[in-house]
């Protein structure tokens, strides 16, 4: 005679059953006061709390400069300037306290510069990407220097960011630029199937641009939002809040999901004629990695860049997959180049909780004897 | 124990959890795929067209209304504010300039002027030597004049050793060839070379 093992013939044990109901009741009560406090704005994230001064400002563009927190003789010469993308705001370097790339750096002894593009107007329609790389950011730099009193300078740029680090880099090699740091940079647009769903849906045939911008001057902040969240709709649109939903009584998950919800939901318009070229030069006609883009009268080639290079990928980067940041280092001059590829999404590598023990403690070895 | 796959019949909402983000995940692959494809592309730009068809009648007429009621009130239109903020930033950017070059100058004095302050000093000093008196102007003088003796006892000397090399030359020929004279005055091609040589004396 066969026995069978006594859990399958009693799978169900109700004491466990009761405690584990009422565990999550008692969760459901905790869940249901931080809800509440959540709906009416009682519980709120404060975002970009490390110590600044504004030193600098033109038009919408402010240069912040972080106080140095680490003592004088663990302090850094090369001053780092960090530059964020023209969508969403800045603020995403400098999260909140304890996951702050702008803390940590500051901490590491480096003089912290970085640049907000702000939000443009109806009147900043006619901003280019030859404005932002070759008038406010040289412009920038220009008065990091003053106050530093260093010529040299290392250079973060994320996202669009990076993209205009780069050109920056290409048109103004002689400027100081020391280190220049490229973060899930979109430069390369050649691989339209691997990219992802954005060629498509910029398609000449599908998307009225001219349409577009000549109704709304600048593309909406609001537009841009929901383009980012239909990458992938069941996880921004649904299963984000579930995870809030299953974590409500975890004060610190909230405070972290609501930081990160706060700059997700901070969007600003970017300026219509930057946004033509983002979709023309870019993403139709690769013009940055052709060398065919004309700024200032004369192609930018990446083949000028001769700073130290360092270039970082994040794998699982659905905005800014792989293959549109890896060639770039096939085409720099620079001797001096590196490229990272980490686990994780485009702003997980970065303001991610991993991001403390992941990638910033690489940047700043890497950054570190470069900056001396 | 009592688990497989995840599986707990002890915890029934863990397990409808479970069970709920095992469906999400399947319509996130499923999504992923659709938003993916040549049809979305043309449905949400078709959405977007839509969107944009329905509402500039009405962004139209609240512009235009907007722009009579601002008229009216004698108000600035959107549009010349517009243009006033684009000169702001012009102006901005030229001030941004000056404030630069402001700083230059300034940075350059702060670290110059012990520099400057030197050599002001030095040319003082120098002046003052040379201008005690007309006793500078005559020490002048009397060096030059030392300095044009010296050049005539070169010349003197450079026309004696020609005159004797000339001689020398006439001994040591067996035929003696008439003495070709010589435009006084007119240096011989090695007078010439020395007098190259001795130019900077």
């Amino acid at each position: 005679m066969t026995t069978l093992p006594e859990t399958t013939l009693f799978p169900v044990d109700p004491a466990k059953v009761v405690k584990n109901l009422y565990t999550e009741v008692e969760r459901l009560g905790k869940a249901y006061e931080m809800g509440i406090k959540i709906a009416t704005g009682k519980q709120r994230a404060k975002v970009a709390q490390t110590p600044k001064e504004a030193i600098w400002t033109l038009n919408k563009t402010t240069l912040y400069y972080y106080y140095p927190q680490a003592p004088a003789e663990k302090r850094k010469r090369v001053p780092l300037l960090l530059v964020f993308a023209l969508i969403n705001k800045p603020y995403i370097f400098d999260l909140r306290p304890g996951n702050s790339f702008v803390e940590y750096m500051v901490q590491q002894g480096y003089n912290v510069y970085l640049i907000d593009w702000g939000a443009p107007g109806p009147e900043d329609t006619h901003l280019t990407f030859e404005d932002y790389a070759l008038e406010y950011l040289p412009r920038a730099v220009r008065r990091m220097q003053m106050h530093s009193g260093q010529r040299d300078f290392s250079m973060l740029g994320w996202c669009i960011g990076a993209t205009l680090a780069a050109i920056y880099a290409a048109m103004r090699p002689d400027d100081g630029l020391r280190n220049l740091i490229l973060l899930t940079a979109p430069i390369d647009f050649s691989n339209k199937e691997a990219i992802g769903p954005f060629p498509k849906w910029l398609k000449e045939e599908y998307f009225n641009l001219d349409a577009i911008l000549e109704q709304t001057g600048n593309y909406p902040g609001e537009m841009i939002d929901i383009g980012s969240k239909l990458l992938k709709p069941v996880e921004n649109l649904i299963g984000n809040y579930l995870r809030l939903l299953d974590n409500l009584d975890d004060p610190k998950i909230v405070e972290s999901w609501q930081a990160m919800n706060t700059w997700v939901s901070d969007g600003v318009p970017f300026a219509g004629a930057a946004y033509r070229q983002l979709v023309v030069d870019l993403y139709r006609e690769n013009r940055l990695m052709n060398g065919t883009w004309i700024m200032r009268g004369r192609p930018v080639n990446l083949g000028n860049i001769k700073a130290s290079l360092l270039n970082i990928i994040a794998r699982q980067d659905h905005i800014v997959p792989p293959c549109q940041s890896e060639t770039i280092l096939d085409r720099v001059s620079s001797t001096d180049k590196h490229q990272i590829i980490m686990p994780g999404g485009h702003i997980g590598i970065m303001a991610g909780s991993g991001a403390r023990r992941g990638l910033w403690p690489q940047i700043d070895a890497w950054l570190a004897d470069r900056s001396i | 124990m009592g688990q497989k796959n995840g599986f707990d019949p002890n915890d029934p909402i863990g397990n409808l959890r479970k069970a709920r983000d095992a469906t999400l995940d399947a319509w996130a692959k499923a999504m992923i795929n659709l938003v993916n494809t040549e049809t979305f592309a043309r449905w949400i730009g078709a959405t977007l067209d839509s969107y944009l068809i329905a509402s500039a009648p009405l962004q139209n007429l609240i512009n235009t209304s907007m722009k009579t009621s601002l008229a009216r009130l004698n108000l600035p239109s959107r549009d010349e504010l517009t243009t006033l903020a684009r000169r702001v930033t012009h102006i901005e950017m030229r001030l941004d300039d000056i404030e630069i070059k402001i700083d230059q100058l300034m940075h350059a004095l702060r670290t110059q002027t012990p520099v400057i302050v030197e050599m002001l000093t030095e040319q003082l000093e120098q002046n003052r030597q040379e201008e005690v008196g007309l006793n500078g102007m005559e020490q002048r003088l009397a060096a030059l004049d030392h300095k044009a003796d010296q050049m005539l006892q070169l010349i003197e000397r450079l026309q004696q050793a020609a005159l004797e090399q000339a001689e020398a030359a006439q001994k040591r020929r067996k035929a003696p060839r008439p003495l070709q004279p010589m435009e006084p005055g007119t240096p011989t091609p090695e007078e010439v070379k020395e007098d190259h040589a001795i130019e900077g004396f």
